[in-house]
């Protein structure tokens, strides 16, 4: 007896301890300084990754945001939305956009292309173009201030393509089950292959509880008395239902083929789904992108993600500036951190439902919970300077005050008799995302979208 | 009246002797209550032409007194004379004047008539510490406790007297000083004594024996008195005839004693006299009782708490000492170098705490019999065993398990020493329902074995074998493992013409490797290992009184496999890859001479010269000079042969201190020295990090080098109560190493293309308080300093923070240490522990940006931000079981709290991103209390 007391407190002493070793990990004030803001200031951001593809290729200019920059770095989401929808960002995160720059791709032979800029910080190829074996490229950027910028002449590496992408159900001892995207390569040289993976997934999403129809609230006056509005309901003018969303990769994946005998890449882990993410609740579609990367630009996206991760609480990677293939005319007043990166691309698109993998699992649920709600349909006289919460009653907002308030609720259909709520009105709606799919993607299918 | 010893090292050293003691006060007490009882007969005695003996027998039988002596010690000279009733003390004075006796009034009713020596009831004058005291080996030994009784007297009988006649006349008669060396011994296990102290009383000379037993003076020829005094050993007392130089054997034998007055005094001067600067020991036995982490034992975070020596972070491997970078650290066993001397991240010490006897630290003026490292020495030697019975010590914690014998070989003669060590983490992780821990692992163990034989008085030898191992996973997909492998065999032999020779022969092999596991056909094992090979000679003696000298040659050959990538499993496609290996040969001649310029002023002046060849098969890349070394500017690749040199480097390494002594208490100290390193650690990390490669110089990585100059102050408060120092220093590096930011370390068989070297120079003050006697004990240490690198070229791509001078990952300037043992009893002591450091310096990022849709940090210039302070306390209570005589097992708990006041201290604080967020993160070790309940028992 004795004796299991005290094995139970030595065991209860470690586990407590090395629990503790590896987990005492908080969130962080950031600090600044004088000199970090100036060095944050003074540095480009180039992304500029051309590949061998015949298309209008991309490249987008920004700047380091510093930690005093609230805009960008304690950006809130401010979308109404946001409140029905917790959790997700809609908007996307704001960037300082470098503008006006003039932007070039020159190759050896004297060709160039000149990039003009569709939206801020993002310059468009004039026209479509790939990348050719054997030629040199040098990315040329002349900002709105007269700074230049040149990369080294890079090479189109197209030392490999991807041999098969397949999502196969798995269960991942950390992750639990859900759905695994494995890519396998090959490499046709000796030298072997220096990879990196991207992809942009779309799924459809369905609003589980949209109506044909819809309020519209006209000839509001909540002063007068009574309230004066005239609500109507009337067909939905757009598609409101079935949506497509479409999201990019964020992390950094990185492969090599250097060290295998046979140049071949197996089985490679690209994105994981939980088996209850609702983005797989209806067609899923994962668009995987391999780029072949020259040593260098391996590199600096290896600093890059190793910066932005640590191993173990233990040791930590010395970070430093990132150094990749561009340099300013004049490096101590601009630094500039990006890898102009010729790559030979290839690419696999993947569809997938939800039922050919988990055929007797009920569907994901949306990605809120979603009910239907009823309240009055109007209010008693209130003049607009009267806060329009606090009021002391028990009833919900009413309809036309939601209305008022923004782009928030859908009609849902009739109030039925049973339906759970304190103050029933005539009508039941449910929040915008669940009646609305817009609030999450694009109504509009995309031309690759295949439906089954 | 009587005080125990205040020092628990000697209570549990000599228990049981201890304990016997007991009843002799008792009886002596009574003894001594009834002879005062008594009191003063005034009586008159008067003698007529009467032997000695019938003088003493009429003395005794009127005055009712007790006189002890031996009746061979009376002549045949006849006395006439009268006792008139005055002091008999005075009586026996004048009666022995012309004979070879002394009397001793042991107590007013007890005479004790001794031939030839002098009964002291104080020692002589200047025992302490006079400067005309010669002190061997004090060059090493610096604080090392010696306790020597005050006043002690044998009672069971008078010392074993022998005569020796040491030499013979030769023709050198004319010369004035002969050198006797000795050894002590103990007469039943045959083992040598050190710290006895040993006494030629009739020229007022003392010594004390160093750790092998030998001790030395210079002496003229003549007849002398020699005795040794050591606590629980019956003091001896011996004739010397000394002809010419020569050696004597003095065996001492565990004493009863009578105990009138105990005073415990440490070798409270040596602070004070030590001549080389920027010295310490950490005793094992002292520092037990010192509070720390999951209540294990660990000398090299002790050292932590000295002066000048730091650590990165509770998480930390190695230590920084003076601002030196943690590579620069030799940490010998036994004189075998270990690598990483730590388990799991510096928690724990990788080495049984029970098997170690002390660490000697060097800092400052290292010995010239060592070399190699730029910043410190820290010399650990294990203990040599009981050669009469069977020992055994070990303890129960919440995460090891020690254990550790001393088996006799050869009774009286050899010993096993053998220690092992087992944590049993990785049972408690597979235990868990914590679904995060379970998939780790964690578990390490070490394992000891040295074997001392005493040959016999001139010959001893010692021979070593230690293996450590650490395997852990923190990351699902991958595993981690590094192991310590030691062979050590020193041989020590006396030559009789008191030349001390040493001959050490080791070996030392680190090891990691990293196992990785990221798709089917990838598993690989990636493995670095390094051998190290040593031989070493040295020889100590001593020309003259008033000169020591040291001598000797170490070489030492490396070989370093720097990466082999193997396939793991069957299913992997894993290329093998080997990059090649290196090897290089480094020799050093030495020899140091300490010389006695006056009473107060004593030179150490050393000169090592270091030579080292980077030998083939190798290839010698070159590359434009002026450029930065990359592809490109790689101009040739010259293919060396196997032995082949590949590069040469030499150069004189300075090793001179002096001392001068304004009073005996009173000292200032300066030194000097220089140093050269060829071995380098490669970390692209902020901290240590156990998968460090180690990478030799070659011709494109040139050896660091550097020079430290010393000046402190040495004050110890009279009684020596209290030891004061104030230290200051400056050191200038050359070559130190680092690498541009992201730089690929392993697997890269170019690393002089990511290698940077640099200067660096760091300087401080150090102070330290240090309270050794009295229930209260413990030390205060300070430490300002600051240690700045500089990495400059002409190509932007080469220098780190343009080329200015920056602080280092590890410049804490303020570093206090406060460690405090308080005894309430025999059996209850507390202490307490206070450790406050500036943050260490950080690389903060400077802004963030969006790259490929996700958020990530810039960074821009090294350690411009530091991370919050550190500061920890910690308590602890020792309770000793009783201290029976019969028990079986001696044992005593420790209780501890590291970290009482729950700081959450922080470790590191980095930036992730996560979900393309940007977050900044700090990560601490031990955030919140951490108990821990030890068991420690000894047979």
């Amino acid at each position: 007896m004795r004796n299991t007391n005290i094995t139970l407190l030595f065991s209860g002493l470690a586990v407590f301890i090395l629990g503790c070793i590896q987990g005492c990990i908080e969130e962080y004030p950031i600090q600044t300084n004088q000199q970090s803001i100036l060095d944050a200031s003074n540095t480009l951001v180039v992304e500029a990754d051309v590949s061998d593809m015949i298309r209008t290729q991309e490249i987008v200019l920004s700047r380091v945001a510093d930690f005093t920059n609230d805009s960008v770095v304690s950006f809130d989401i401010e979308d109404p939305n946001t409140y029905l929808f917790p959790g997700q960002e809609l908007k996307p995160r704001p960037v300082l956009y470098e503008e006006g720059a003039n932007v070039r791709i020159a190759d050896d032979t004297g060709w160039e292309v000149r990039f003009i800029e569709g939206t801020p910080g993002h310059y468009y190829s004039e026209s479509s173009f790939g990348a050719q074996l054997q030629r040199s490229y040098q990315l040329k950027i002349t900002l709105k201030n007269g700074q230049k910028v040149n990369s080294s002449w890079e090479q189109l590496s197209v030392a490999s393509s991807l041999t098969a992408a397949e999502p196969r159900s798995v269960n991942d001892p950390e992750l639990g089950e859900g759905i695994g995207f494995f890519v396998s390569a090959q490499s046709n040289t000796a030298d072997g292959a220096y990879l990196r993976y991207s992809f942009e997934e779309t799924f459809k999403v369905i609003a589980p509880l949209w109506n044909p129809q819809d309020f519209v609230l006209r000839e509001y006056d909540p002063c007068a008395d009574p309230v004066a509005y005239s609500l109507e309901l009337v067909n939905r003018d757009q598609e409101e239902q079935v949506c497509y969303r479409t999201l990019a990769s964020q992390q950094i994946m990185l492969a090599s083929t250097k060290s295998l005998n046979s140049g071949l890449l197996q089985d490679v882990r690209v994105h994981f789904i939980p088996k209850d993410d609702f983005k797989i609740a209806h067609r899923y579609s994962l668009l995987i992108r391999q780029h072949n990367l020259s040593l260098g630009g391996y590199l600096f996206y290896e600093n890059l993600r190793n910066f932005s991760q640590q191993e173990t609480v233990f040791s930590q990677i010395q970070p430093g500036a990132i150094q990749g293939n561009l340099r300013a005319d004049n490096p101590s007043e601009l630094f500039v951190i990006g890898y102009f990166s010729v790559s030979g691309l290839s690419e696999s698109r993947l569809f997938l439902n939800y039922a050919d993998y988990f055929p007797d699992a009920p569907e994901p649920p949306f990605v809120v919970p979603c009910s239907l709600r009823s309240s009055p349909e109007s209010h008693a006289s209130r003049c607009p300077e009267v806060p329009v919460q606090g009021g002391g009653t028990l009833c919900p907002l009413s309809i036309i005050e939601l209305l008022d308030l923004g782009d928030i609720i859908r009609y849902a259909g009739p109030y039925q008799e049973g339906m759970v709520s304190i103050c029933p009105g005539p009508y039941s709606y449910v929040p915008r995302v669940c009646g609305d799919c817009t609030v999450l993607g694009s109504n509009v299918a995309p031309l690759f979208w295949i439906d089954e | 009246m009587f005080h125990f010893l205040n020092n628990r090292r000697i209570i549990s050293a000599n228990l049981k002797i201890s304990s016997r003691f007991r009843a002799l006060f008792v009886i002596l007490l009574i003894f001594q209550l009834q002879s005062r009882a008594q009191g003063n007969k005034a009586n008159t005695v008067s003698f007529n032409n009467e032997g000695l003996s019938e003088v003493f027998e009429k003395l005794e039988s009127t005055l009712g007194i007790n006189i002890y002596y031996l009746d061979s010690w009376l002549d045949d000279t006849r006395y006439t004379l009268a006792y008139d009733g005055g002091s008999v003390a005075h009586f026996l004075e004048h009666l022995l004047e012309s004979t070879p006796l002394n009397s001793y009034q042991y107590n007013p009713r007890t005479f004790i008539i001794t031939r030839n020596r002098r009964i002291y009831d104080q020692l002589p004058p200047g025992f302490w510490g006079d400067t005309a005291f010669e002190r061997e080996q004090s060059a090493v030994a610096t604080a090392a406790i010696t306790p020597v009784f005050f006043d002690q007297e044998e009672v069971a009988s008078n010392p074993s007297e022998a005569t020796f006649y040491i030499g013979k006349q030769g023709i050198n008669e004319y010369a004035t000083d002969y050198t006797l060396s000795g050894l002590v011994r103990h007469r039943e296990t045959g083992k040598a004594v050190a710290d006895v102290t040993v006494l030629i009383s009739n020229l007022n000379k003392g010594s004390a024996t160093d750790e092998n037993g030998f001790f030395q003076f210079q002496l003229p020829a003549g007849v002398h008195q020699l005795e040794t005094r050591f606590v629980g050993m019956r003091p001896t007392l011996s004739r010397l005839v000394l002809y010419s130089s020569g050696f004597v054997e003095i065996f001492v034998e565990d004493g009863v004693q009578q105990l009138d007055e105990v005073v415990v005094e440490a070798r409270q001067d040596l602070n004070v006299e030590e001549v080389l600067a920027g010295t310490d020991r950490i005793d094992a036995e002292d520092s037990k009782e010192i509070p720390l982490v999951l209540g294990e034992r660990n000398l090299l975070k002790i050292a932590t708490t000295l002066p000048g020596i730091s650590s990165a972070g509770e998480g930390a491997i190695g230590v920084n000492v003076r601002g030196g970078r943690s590579d620069q650290n030799q940490f010998l066993l036994n004189g075998a170098t270990i690598y990483n001397p730590t388990h799991f991240f510096g928690l724990f010490q990788a080495l049984n705490p029970f098997v170690v006897d002390r660490v000697d630290i060097y800092k400052g003026v290292i010995p010239v019999n060592y070399g190699g490292r730029l910043s410190a020495v820290f010399d650990m030697q294990t203990i040599s065993g009981d050669t009469t019975q069977l020992k055994g010590e070990g303890s129960v914690g919440p995460v090891t398990s020690n254990l550790a014998l001393e088996i006799p070989a050869d009774k009286g003669n050899a010993a096993l020493v053998i220690g092992g060590r087992l944590a049993y983490s990785d049972w408690i992780l597979r235990s868990l329902n914590n679904s995060e821990l379970r998939g780790n692992e964690a578990s390490f163990y070490d394992l000891i074995a040295t074997y001392t034989n005493d040959i016999n008085s001139n010959n001893r030898i010692r021979a070593t074998a230690y293996y450590s191992k650490d395997r852990f996973s923190l990351t699902p997909d991958s595993l981690m493992g590094y192991n310590n492998r030691v062979f050590a065999l020193e041989w020590n032999r006396r030559l009789a013409n008191t030349h001390n020779l040493q001959f050490n022969l080791s070996n030392s092999h680190y090891g990691f490797t990293l196992n990785n596991n990221p798709s089917p056909n990838a598993g690989s094992e990636f493995a670095f290992a390094l051998q190290e090979s040593e031989f070493k000679f040295w020889d100590r003696f001593r020309p003259s009184t008033s000169n020591q000298m040291q001598m000797g040659l170490s070489i030492r050959g490396y070989r370093i496999h720097p990466g082999a990538l193997r396939p793991l499993g069957a299913a992997s496609d894993v290329a093998e890859l080997q990059i090649p290996q290196e090897q290089a040969i480094e020799a050093g001649l030495f020899v140091s001479n300490r010389i006695e310029l006056s009473e107060r002023m004593d030179i150490d002046a050393g000169l090592r010269w270091t030579f080292y060849g980077a030998l083939g098969p190798a290839q010698g890349r070159k590359y434009t000079e002026g450029l930065p070394r990359n592809q490109g500017t790689l101009t040739d690749i010259i293919n060396f042969n196997s032995g082949e040199l590949v590069a040469f480097y030499n150069g004189p390494e300075f090793r001179t201190a002096a001392r001068f002594l304004f009073s005996e208490n009173f000292s200032i100290r300066a030194g000097f020295n220089s140093m050269y390193q060829y071995l380098h650690a490669l970390s692209n990390t902020t901290t240590v990090s156990p998968i460090d490669t180690w990478k030799l110089s070659d011709s494109n990585i040139r050896p660091q080098r550097s020079t430290i100059t010393s000046l402190g102050f040495f004050r110890n408060s009279s009684g020596g109560e209290l030891e004061l120092s104030l230290e200051g220093y400056y050191k200038w590096s050359d070559d130190v190493l680092d690498f541009k930011s992201g730089a690929r370390i392993l697997l890269n068989d170019r690393l002089e293309t990511e290698v940077l070297q640099g200067d660096g120079k760091s300087y401080g003050l150090e102070f330290l308080v240090r309270k050794n006697k009295g229930r209260l004990n413990g030390w205060v240490g300070y430490t300002w300093s600051r240690s700045l690198i500089r990495f400059a070229s002409k190509f932007a791509s080469e220098e780190i923070n343009n080329g200015t001078f920056f602080p280092s990952n590890y410049d804490r300037p303020h570093d206090l240490s406060l460690i405090a043992n308080y005894r309430f009893t025999r059996r209850y002591s507390a202490s307490l522990n206070f450790a406050y450091q500036t943050g260490r310096p950080i690389t903060y990022p400077v802004g963030q940006f969006v790259y490929n849709n996700a958020e990530y940090v810039m960074y821009s210039d090294r350690n411009r931000f530091r991370i919050p302070d550190y500061y920890r306390l910690d308590l602890g209570v020792n309770i000793e079981g009783n201290h029976k005589k019969d028990k079986l097992a001696h044992s005593f708990w420790t209780v501890s709290v590291y970290n009482v006041l729950g700081r959450n201290n922080p470790y590191s604080v980095y930036f992730v991103t996560q979900n393309g967020e940007v977050k900044a993160l700090r990560s601490s070790i031990f955030a919140i209390p951490v108990p821990s309940i030890t068991y420690n028992f000894k047979f």
